[in-house]
């Protein structure tokens, strides 16, 4: 059922309508275009009833003259307004309403000068001015800046969608020139010293094998961890999306109803085309007595319509019926009271007009609002699921610089060491079977290289042991949702980068926070997300304590924070995007 | 009569040099229960209660080799602790010197050019005097301190100044004038290639390269 607005959702109206009249938008050409589409028409009408002769193109010309000159004084008056630091929004009013005024003034010593009217109505026109001019520039200031507000939203988005795309394209370029090193340093550098070492093993004396061991660290392996450990830091952006975007509702029938808007516009054009033909007191009776049928009529009906979800067409078929009997009642009353005033077939027109404009354009405005907002939630989710992926991309870097890193600077060093030392402690000539261990060692290393994506196996595993060293000098809650542990089991990225970041949650608490209880639980947050929450009874760690893992949850996590007072709280969102089906939209397309 | 059998611990990632220490071990007349992670390294204390660990610094994923003589010494106050990595500097990976155990020997593998150095650590150990630091004194880095040696690891990642103080929440003025005084007391001279061979000095002596 869709959320009406309430009672207390208008001050936040009013705030955007101040924003809107704030801004420099209302001097704008958008505004003055919108306000032109808007005001000719009223104007015609009200021109119409006072020619001599009335025909549509005068009226129109009048109509068209008198718009553009409002808006040439608002042109004029712009620099004082824009000057203004204070009152900005009343002295906007006040100019608006002076320029109606001033504008009606002109208009009518222009109309008196080529003796169009039956008379000057100078008055009349001086006052419609006065009210039509300020209501009709703010309604249109207020749809424009909403117009923009939305634009600029959608820019932002697609601002962020094109530096996270860049960030991604950034990593995944790094990603191939480390993969290029790998294979350049590996198999041009490393090789042949390896075979040239592989092919001495049996004429060298051990020192001089040893010494030669020794110098491949020196000269190949150690530069290549060089030139792999200076990835360049990748800069997340600072905002992330954390909870899904859910598609917007279709909106119910009721909500595509505007009594009060209808009932407004029948008041105007009531008042306009009767307050130069009959007595001012029957017309605004009359327009009132048009506006009140309209409303009441509208309520009833919009009531009747309460929580039905039917399709645009639909909609939008029920709604023009409805204003248009209403319309018709309206006209019906207006000419029954004022058959002696020379009221005929053009209020009829004028009132089922007057209802069924507001009516469509409500319907417009509901489902370009509906769009608006469908297309910003598609733009966020879209946002969302790039930051996602960038995050995905950024982790695995990591996870593969640190595979790479420890493959290089422990497993290869310690097994070249150790293989030096046990050459350079025997005694004698290398033995076959010494010559085939040292050979197969340095074979080895390939392997390690070639394999840069090895994750742990069994992560929650690991993790459950670490768990178990740790609890003697911790006691440690924890907690893993079984639909997490199935996923970690299926994807060893996932695995690997929940069970690096929580170990390193874990081994924090304790080590730099001295916790003696700690409670850590890892649970899905929504479809795609996985968070890890962990709660410790530890002093409080600064966020950016040097040496304590925290750039590594950037570059692991989607979103990370650390929040400490009695306990200290680390939470983390970490990207499990899956093949599982988004939230089902439930609402028919327009 | 036979001489009581001593026993050890010795726990490495790396299954060749695991074997490597501990035969090293068994031929002193050692026995020697091998163990590749933390978990296993604990599970391995308590069941033979040895009184010499020897222990590698990084054990891969999860507690380090510290962070096992730390749980152990918990339960085995006496127990001798040898620890033995390719770090010529415990800092790199973000623990002061002050995390390492009292009374531990630490041995980089670098510096080990014979089975004596790990003879003499292990003797050092039992022996329950002050502990053996096998790291080169004169080398430069260890006169810096742990503020400085953090902003050294963000030049070797490729930081700009900029970069560094945005980081540390520190004006660009100060990491600047930190730099200097770490070149300075680095002896290398001043030049274009300076930050460079800053840098270096980094992976070069404090990665155990």
């Amino acid at each position: 059922m869709a959320v009406r607005p309430t009672a207390r959702a208008m001050p936040e109206r009013w705030r955007r309508m101040s924003d809107a009249l704030s801004s420099d938008l209302v001097f704008r050409w958008p505004t003055f275009a919108l306000y032109a589409v808007m005001g000719i028409p009223f104007v015609t009408v009200s021109e119409y009833n006072r020619l001599v002769t009335p025909t549509l193109p005068t009226a129109l010309t009048v109509a068209a003259v008198s718009v553009g000159l409002s808006i040439f004084l608002v042109i004029l008056v712009a620099p004082l307004i824009r000057s203004l630091q204070r009152f900005r929004v009343p002295v906007l009013i006040f100019a608006l309403v002076a320029i109606g005024i001033v504008r009606a003034v002109i208009i009518t010593a222009l109309i008196d000068g080529f003796d169009l009217n039956r008379q000057s109505f100078g008055l009349s026109r001086a006052i419609l001015s006065a009210g039509a001019v300020p209501v009709l520039v703010v309604v249109a200031a207020f749809i424009v800046a909403t117009i923009a507000k939305g634009w600029r939203e959608r820019s932002r988005s697609r601002r962020a969608i094109a530096e996270l795309r860049a960030e991604r394209d950034a990593i995944l370029a790094d990603i191939a020139r480390a993969d290029d090193v790998i294979l350049g340093e590996s198999e041009g550098t490393l090789r042949p010293q390896v075979e040239a070492i592989v092919a001495s093993l049996s004429s060298s004396t051990r020192t001089a094998i040893a010494d030669s061991l020794e110098n491949l660290i020196a000269t190949v392996v150690r530069p290549l961890s060089h030139s792999l450990a200076a990835r360049a830091r990748t800069h997340k952006s600072a905002e992330s999306i954390i909870i899904p975007t859910a598609r917007p509702v279709f909106p119910t029938a009721d909500s595509f109803v505007g009594p009060l808007v209808a009932a407004v516009a029948v008041y105007l054009t009531t008042v306009v085309i009767l307050f130069d033909l009959a007595p001012l007191p029957n017309a605004l009776i009359t327009a009132l007595a048009g506006a009140g049928i309209t409303w009441g009529a509208l309520r009833v009906f919009q009531s009747l319509m309460t929580g039905l979800t039917l399709s645009v067409w639909y909609i939008v078929a029920i709604v023009v019926l409805a204003h248009l009997g209403i319309g018709m009642v309206v006209a019906w009353v207006d000419v029954s009271l004022f058959h002696e005033y020379g009221v005929g077939i053009e209020i009829t027109l004028a009132m089922v007009a007057a209802t069924l404009s507001p009516g469509l354009l409500y319907v417009a405005q509901r489902l370009v609002a509906h769009l608006a907002e469908v297309r910003t939630v598609e733009l966020t989710t879209a946002r969302r699921e790039m930051s996602l992926e960038a995050s995905e991309v950024r982790r695995r870097a990591w996870l593969r610089q640190r595979h790479i890193a420890h493959a290089l600077h422990s497993a290869i060093q310690s097994r070249i060491h150790a293989e030096s030392q046990l050459v350079r402690s025997g005694t004698g000539v290398l033995s076959r079977a010494e010559a085939e261990r040292v050979a197969a060692t340095l074979e080895s290393m390939f392997d390690v290289l070639r394999t840069t994506n090895e994750a742990t196996p069994d992560a929650t595993g690991e993790l459950r042991r670490a768990i178990e060293f740790w609890s003697g000098m911790c006691a440690i809650d924890f907690s893993l949702d079984e639909s997490v542990e199935t996923l970690l089991a299926r994807d060893p990225d996932i695995g690997e980068t929940v069970l690096v970041t929580s170990l390193e949650i874990i081994n924090n608490a304790i080590r730099h926070g001295k916790a003696t209880s700690l409670t850590l639980s890892i649970c899905r947050s929504s479809f795609d997300l996985i968070k890890i929450q962990a709660t410790n009874n530890g002093h409080a760690i600064s966020n950016y304590e040097p040496g304590l893992g925290m750039s590594m949850f950037d570059e692991l996590t989607v979103n990370w924070s650390l929040t400490s007072d009695d306990v200290t709280t680390f939470t983390g969102y970490i990207a499990a995007r899956q093949p599982v089906a988004a939230p089902v939209a439930t609402a028919p397309t327009a | 009569m036979t001489a009581e059998v001593r026993q050890a611990v010795v726990v490495d990632d790396e299954p060749l040099i695991c074997s490597i220490i501990s035969e090293i071990l068994e031929s002193e007349g050692w026995a020697v229960a091998r163990a590749h992670d933390a978990l296993g390294a604990l599970t391995a204390v308590k069941e033979t209660t040895p009184s010499l660990i020897v222990a590698d610094i990084d054990l891969g994923v999860g507690p380090t080799g510290i962070d096992v003589v730390q749980r152990v010494r918990a339960e085995f106050p006496d127990i001798a602790v040898v620890f033995i990595t390719n770090l010529s500097d415990p800092r790199i990976t973000g623990k002061g010197w002050d995390t390492i155990p009292e009374n531990a020997s630490y041995i980089v593998k670098t510096e080990l050019n014979s089975t004596n150095a790990l003879r003499e650590a292990v003797s050092a150990a039992l022996s329950g005097g002050e502990a053996v630091r096998h790291m080169e004194e004169h080398k430069p880095v260890r006169s810096l301190s742990n503020l400085q040696l953090s902003v050294l690891k963000l030049v070797s990642d490729g930081m700009t100044n900029d970069e560094i103080a945005a980081e540390r929440g520190t004006s660009v003025r100060a990491v600047e004038r930190m730099l200097a005084r770490m070149i300075e007391a680095a002896g290398i001279p001043a030049g274009p290639s300076a930050r460079v061979q800053l840098a270096r000095l980094y992976w070069d002596e404090l990665n155990g390269r």
